[in-house]
Parts: C-alpha cells; structure tokens; sequence
C-alpha cells in the first residue's frame, strides 16, 4: 500500500504541493486537475525525482522519503515519465534491460515484460528514437515494471496515444492492478482517466478539492471545470476557481 | 607520390596516438557526465613528468620495457586519482557550464603551478623506449617501433572503451546516463549516478595521465606543452564529435597529419592549421564528423 501523509513540495518560493494526503491500495488512482494543479510534481516526489518540502511516503508502512532516486526502483517503485524519456540510442532490450539489471543487483525478481507486452518483441532490436509515440509508451512501461514494483506511477499515461494504443495500454494497466500493484497516474483529462481509473483525486493549486470515482468526479465538476478560466497561471492566487 | 604520403603519416603517428588519448578523455567526460572539464590538460602534464622522472629514477639512461610499462601503469593511475580528486573536491559544486569552464581553467593553472613547484621550468627527458625499441621498415619507410607501439595502445584503449561501453552490463548504465540517454531517468532504473561520474572521472585521467606518459619518450615532459595538448584535444573533439570513438580517432589522425604536413610544407600555418579543419568541419557538420546533436 502506498500512503502520502502531509506532503508539500514546493519549487522556490512557489508551492506546488500542499500538504496533501492520500492512500493508495490494490487500485488505480487518478490524479486530475488542470495544469500546474500538482499532478506530475507529487508523481515525481514519491519517484524520488523532486524533494519535499515535509510529510512522508510510506510503502507498506515504511517511509521512502529517504531513499535516494537510484534506490526508488529498488524499494519498489516504477516511473513512467510524461514525455516517455528513453534512452535513445540504445534498443528497446538495452532500455529494459538497464532498469533490470538494477532490479537484479538489488535482489529484486524481475517481472516477464513479454507477457503483458507482447508488441514489444517485435522491436525489440530496434533504436528507441526509432519507435513511434505509442511504441515508445510502451518500452517506458516494460522498463518501469520489469523490476516488479511495488508501486507503479505514470505520468500523462494517455497523451498522444492513438485509440487503439490507448485502450492497449489501459488494458496493461488494468492487468497490472489485477497483478497487485498499486497505481497512481497522473492525467489532465477527466475522460481518459475514467478508461481506467478506480478513483479519481481532483488537485486544484496543489491540494485535494475533490475524490471519488471517475463518474462521481465527473458530476461534482463538470460546471467547475467548464468556467475554469484558460491560458492564466494558476498556481498564484486564484481562490475563486475553487469548487464549493 | 605514395612513399611521401605514407612518410607523412608515419611521422604523424605519436601526435595521432596521443590526440587519440587525450581527445577521448576529454569527449568521454563530456559526453558521460555533461560536464565541460579542462583539467585533463593538467593531468597530461603532471603525467608526463611523472613518466620522466620515474623513469629515470627507476632505470636511469636504460630501458626495461616492462618497467617502462608499470611505469605507464602508475602514471595513468596517478591521473586517475587525481582527476576523480579535483571531482570530489572540486569539480562536483560547479552546477553549470559557465562556471565550470572558468573554474577549470583556473584547476589548471592550479595544475601548473604545482608541476612547477615539483619539477622546476626546465624540460626533463627520458627517451629510451624510442631509442632502444629499434625500428621497422614499412614501404620503404624507416618508422621507429616507439611510434608503433604507441598507436597500438592508442587504439587498443579505444577498442577496449568500444567494448566496455557496448558490451557489458556497466557499459549500458554509462550511455544511459550519458548525452544521448537520460541522467534522470537512468537514476530511476537504478543507476547510480555517483558511482558512474567517479568511474568517468577516473577513466577520463587514466587517459590524460596516459597520453603524457606515452608522449613523453618523444617530446620530453615540458612546462608549458599542455596548452597545446588541450589545443589539439579539444579542436578533435569538435572535430570527431562529442562522444565518438570513431569521431576521436579520424579527427586525431586527420588533426596529426596535416599539421605533419603543414609542419614543412608551410611551417608559419603549422598552429593554424587544426583550426582551419575545425572552421571547415562546423561548416559543413556543425555537430562534427561523427558527432550529433544532444539534448543537453
């Protein structure tokens, strides 16, 4: 089970996470809000990629605020980066393979990534910086599970994907909640979140304004969300687009 | 027409060979870690008078290849021991270009000075292995075997670094920390990243150390020859481009032969001539011959 208890990130002077708490257990979480709401922020402080400013982020009970970003994997957390991040020059094996070669070291049992993405294989020789947008989603995937995570976060898991690739990868997720792992995901759209969320959490200004399922969230926000300004900075002020 | 050619690039080979080193120790760094470092330059000095005066303490005016190899040895792990020293010390709080360029510049007249405390103003030399090694005869052409062995290294080095990098399980960490792959997120698969920028760092100074050391039997250890070491070092690097061995190699052979060339057909643009080459290649390949554009 992965808990936030009372995080805060802040980058400077500007606070981009604000105390929020929240649980995550056997299920699919969705964070949602518009953009700078906190979203990828507190993905990337239970990755270990950005450092708090206070709370902590206990996997099953034990706090990882600690433990550096190269021991997150170990530990049991895999990321999916927004903008996939790979490794461009090396092939689709040598991208999982990095990740699995640490999960070894580690002693932890690597996953079978074949066996919830069997595309990969048939590009598996080839450069990632070759690979289209959904192919590349899927070579982050296999390296941010192949170390069998505890915990597994993605980042805009949807953006740019086509609807078939979209739906693929939703099957993924699902297969890997059914596998036990608990996902927390990031997405700025309500309607790709409710392909494959269990729960959604609604960030506004970086705290929590809203949980509940997809359709739940979906009523309780739809007007908030259609008189949401557009295009101003969000994350200074701006009390009255909160949702009562 | 032929035999002139080849004369040319015989004569060139201990400048190709050890340009080869030291561009690679410098492009290695840069294209590993992101970071722009000066110091290998020192690195080359210091491990050429500690070539020479080992040498000499060890086997006065005669040559023990052997010796002479544990001396190499020794002088590429001094240079390792003190790049990854100035890391540590040093180098790991510069957070950007900038400041890292202007601060190793100064690293290195840091590097100067003490070269200077130690061993004085005054060139040393110890030029046995070139003269006691004999010499081979190649198309007609007289090469001492000095020079052959000295290229031979070279290029067994970069064939060992190929290797490393392409073959084994450490060499796929390295690239993906590197320019071409992504610092961030090779941490999130476990890499770790302090480990994998002091291995570079030493790796980068067994190189510089390796290159004086090499270079020395021909030139002598001379106060001062660092600033044309990392003259041509670096106008290789812009010319092989950032992270190429094959890029490191063409340039340090191309860098070698036209100024072997220039040096008597046209002496007064004997200095200008790599510049010249750099000027043409970011013409026609910004990115250098085998180089590419990095996210950086």
């Amino acid at each position: 089970m992965l808990a936030i208890d009372g995080l805060t990130v802040s980058y400077g002077t500007e606070i981009a996470v604000k105390n929020v708490s929240l649980t995550v257990s056997g299920e699919v979480v969705c964070l949602c809000g518009r953009n700078g709401a906190g979203k990828s922020t507190l993905l990337k402080a239970v990755a270990g990629i950005a450092d708090i400013d206070s709370g902590r982020i206990l996997l099953d009970g034990k706090n990882v605020v600690d433990i550096p970003l190269h021991k997150r994997l170990e530990a049991g957390i895999g990321y999916v980066p927004e903008d996939r991040k790979l490794f461009n020059e090396m092939t689709v094996r040598e991208n999982v393979e990095v990740a699995r070669i640490g999960a070894r070291a580690a002693g932890r049992k690597d996953m079978d990534v074949n066996e919830f993405l069997p595309e990969l294989a048939s590009f598996y020789d080839r450069k990632s910086k070759l690979l289209s947008g959904g192919q590349q989603k899927m070579v982050s995937i296999a390296r941010a599970i192949v170390a069998s995570p505890k915990v597994v976060l993605f980042d805009e898991l949807l953006e740019g994907l086509a609807q078939a690739m979209a739906f693929k990868i939703c099957d993924v997720v699902k297969r890997l909640k059914a596998e036990g792992k608990d996902i927390l995901c990031a997405e700025s759209s309500l309607d790709k979140a409710s392909l494959y969320a269990d729960r959604v959490i609604w960030l506004e200004q970086g705290k929590i304004v809203a949980m509940g399922t997809p359709a739940e969230i979906k009523s309780q926000m739809m007007e908030h969300i259609r008189k949401m300004p557009v295009g101003q900075d969000f994350r200074q002020g701006d009390e009255g687009c909160r949702p009562s | 027409m032929f035999s002139m050619g080849l004369r040319y690039i015989l004569n060139a080979l201990p400048v190709v060979s050890y340009v080869i080193l030291l561009s690679f120790s410098y492009s290695f760094l840069l294209y590993i870690c992101g970071r722009v470092s000066l110091t290998f330059a020192g690195i080359y000095l210091v491990g050429a008078y500690a070539t020479v005066s080992l040498s000499i303490a060890l086997m006065g005016n005669s040559l023990s290849f052997a010796g002479f190899m544990g001396i190499l040895l020794l002088a590429s792990l001094l240079g390792a021991a003190m790049l990854v020293a100035s890391y540590l010390c040093f180098e790991r709080f510069l957070k950007t270009d900038v400041h890292r360029m202007v601060a190793t510049s100064s690293l290195l007249l840091v590097f100067r000075g003490l070269v200077k405390v130690v061993w004085g103003t005054t060139p040393v030399t110890y030029s046995a292995p070139f003269l006691e090694l004999g010499v081979s005869e190649i198309a007609g052409n007289i090469v001492p075997n000095y020079y052959l062995f000295m290229l031979g290294l070279a290029l067994l080095l970069m064939l060992a670094l190929a290797y490393f990098l392409n073959r084994t399980s450490w060499g796929m960490r390295f690239r993906a920390s590197s320019l071409d792959g992504d610092r961030t997120m090779a941490q999130a698969c476990g890499v770790n990243q302090n480990l994998v920028t002091l291995m570079t760092f030493a790796i980068s100074g067994v190189l510089a150390g390796l290159a004086g050391g090499l270079y020395a039997p021909i030139a002598g250890a001379a106060y001062g020859s660092e600033a044309n070491a990392l003259l041509l070092a670096a106008l290789s690097v812009i010319i092989g481009g950032v992270g190429s061995i094959g890029g490191a190699v063409l340039a340090a052979f191309i860098v070698g032969i036209v100024r072997a060339v220039a040096a008597i057909k046209m002496p007064v643009l004997e200095l200008a001539v790599p510049f010249i080459i750099a000027s043409v290649t970011l013409m026609l390949r910004p990115f250098g011959i085998w180089g590419k554009e990095f996210r950086y």
